[in-house]
């Protein structure tokens, strides 16, 4: 049975809706809850203001410039049932308590060190929830098998925490600002990467396994029209490549092989969300 | 809805009288009659499928929903408000069936199908908002006032049959007591209320 189009023949039909302005929001979103999230950690107090910027501005345009009706994106905060009024939500209680969070790290209002604390634990956990929520949006609906699964929210996390650490380890040298245990970002960085390889292959495997709809996904992804961007993009040049340049600049940590180490993981990171939401593919009515 | 694929014959005539019914703009089709080959030749067989939105039981069009647009009235018919919709296609690639369209904003609600509105475009065309979903309604108009669906009225082998499924003494109740039937895609979990007789 083929993949149709609108078509009034029975068959797989591909997912087309939720293409380049969904896939940009995500990644700007994960992205951004990543860098939080490291920068928190490592005390990296510039990476919580490009963190913020985005997540509050980059994300926040990219989903509305895909609605449909943008002036009415207020209503979105109605239904707590769906995933994406609780990601909302996460991204306002994100926004409010991150904004305060680094506006304190920098001396610019003063509230009390305890109270810093506690709301930089706040944003630090909401963080995660941006991280995630999107993997669950997707996951939530039967509908199409590839995302009908709880490892796609994982997916969403590791690879935001690596983007993160990315970014991170890029922002600190371009900025050349020292931070305690940097070697163990490094550590971190080369651990996200096996991870994420793991995750794939894991995740690839599982829906091969799948039904035959999950199965067709698959084959879009390493065999049929997808296989180039996704075994090329995605796990030579986002993983493995990053791998080599990790291991190199370890040794010989020179400023072109971090730019190189930024290009090939974002790459990667990129293009794994675009060819997760285009391997969508919903199964036949009728078999 | 009960539909049985025994007297489907494929004339779509479903299609074009839910077309003139709702008013549909271009390229969107509320119900339509799908066409399944299958053998090669010359043991061909070819199966017509009608499809419109299954309001399902347990849909998950409306869990997904963030605004609240779509909602389920008593009787189970699944609407989306075009007044709270935001556009954000969450129903649309959350419905199994792929029984919804989205009207992007283009010319199709200003130029109609002729390049200038008609006087029926001009009135059908108030129901419709640019940058919302649209669907299937089970024509609930027509079922407030008594009636049947407009496909169920005009499918000239009486294939749909339109009823109350609570009620053990109505046709469509009936029908499925006697004959074996289907749902599609009942692993999604979805309990989708149109039903088909192989």
């Amino acid at each position: 049975m083929h993949v149709t189009g609108e078509e009034f023949v029975v068959g797989f039909r591909q997912q087309s809706e939720w293409m380049w302005l969904i896939a940009t929001a995500f990644f700007l979103g994960e992205i951004g809850g990543g860098i939080f999230f490291i920068s928190y950690l490592f005390g990296f107090n510039y990476g919580l203001i490009i963190s913020l910027i985005l997540v509050l501005i980059g994300k926040t345009t990219a989903h509305l410039l895909y609605l449909g009706r943008p002036e009415r994106f207020w209503r979105m905060f109605s239904n707590f049932q769906s995933w994406i009024t609780r990601g909302l939500y996460s991204i306002l209680i994100f926004g409010v308590s991150g904004v305060i969070y680094t506006l304190a790290v920098f001396n610019l209002i003063t509230i009390s060190p305890g109270l810093t604390f506690a709301i930089g634990i706040v944003a630090g956990f909401m963080s995660i929830i941006v991280m995630i929520y999107d993997g669950f949006v997707m996951s939530y609906s039967p509908a199409i098998p590839l995302w009908n699964t709880a490892l796609l929210p994982v997916l969403c996390v590791t690879y935001s925490l690596l983007g993160g650490a990315t970014l991170t380890l890029f922002l600190v040298n371009q900025l050349n600002i020292s931070i305690t245990g940097l070697s163990m970002l490094e550590s971190i960085e080369m651990a996200l990467l096996i991870l994420n390889l793991i995750v794939i292959l894991v995740y690839v495997t599982t829906m091969k396994y799948g039904t035959i709809t999950a199965k067709k996904s698959v084959d879009f992804l390493v065999k049929e029209r997808y296989s180039i961007p996704f075994l090329g993009g995605v796990v030579v040049i986002g993983l493995i490549m990053t791998m080599i340049l990790v291991l190199i600049y370890t040794s010989t940590p020179l400023y072109i092989v971090l730019v190189g180490i930024a290009i090939t993981e974002l790459i990667g990171d990129y293009l794994i969300r675009i060819l997760i939401l285009k391997s969508g593919i919903y199964a036949p009515v009728l078999i | 809805m009960v539909i049985d694929l025994k007297r489907c014959i494929g004339c779509q005539s479903c299609t074009v009288t839910c077309k003139q019914e709702n008013g549909t703009p271009r390229g969107i089709f509320y119900t339509k009659t799908l066409v399944k080959e299958e053998g090669k030749f010359p043991n061909v067989k070819r199966t017509f499928l009608p499809v419109l939105c299954n309001h399902c039981e347990e849909a998950v069009c409306k869990k997904v929903c963030p605004t609240g647009a779509t909602e389920q009235r008593e009787d189970g018919i699944v609407l989306v408000d075009n007044e709270k919709c935001v556009g954000c296609r969450a129903c649309y690639v959350a419905c199994p069936y792929k029984n919804r369209y989205y009207l992007p904003k283009d010319d199709r609600l200003k130029k109609g199908y002729f390049g200038k509105l008609t006087p029926f475009e001009e009135i059908k065309y108030r129901n419709f908002k640019e940058g919302t979903v649209v669907k299937c309604t089970f024509c609930h108009e027509r079922v407030d006032r008594g009636l049947d669906p407009a496909c169920v009225d005009v499918c000239p082998t009486n294939a749909r049959k339109f009823g109350d499924l609570d009620d053990p003494k109505s046709e469509v109740s009936i029908l499925l007591s006697e004959r074996n039937h289907f749902q599609l895609l009942p692993e999604m979990g979805t309990k989708p209320c149109v039903y088909y007789l192989p």
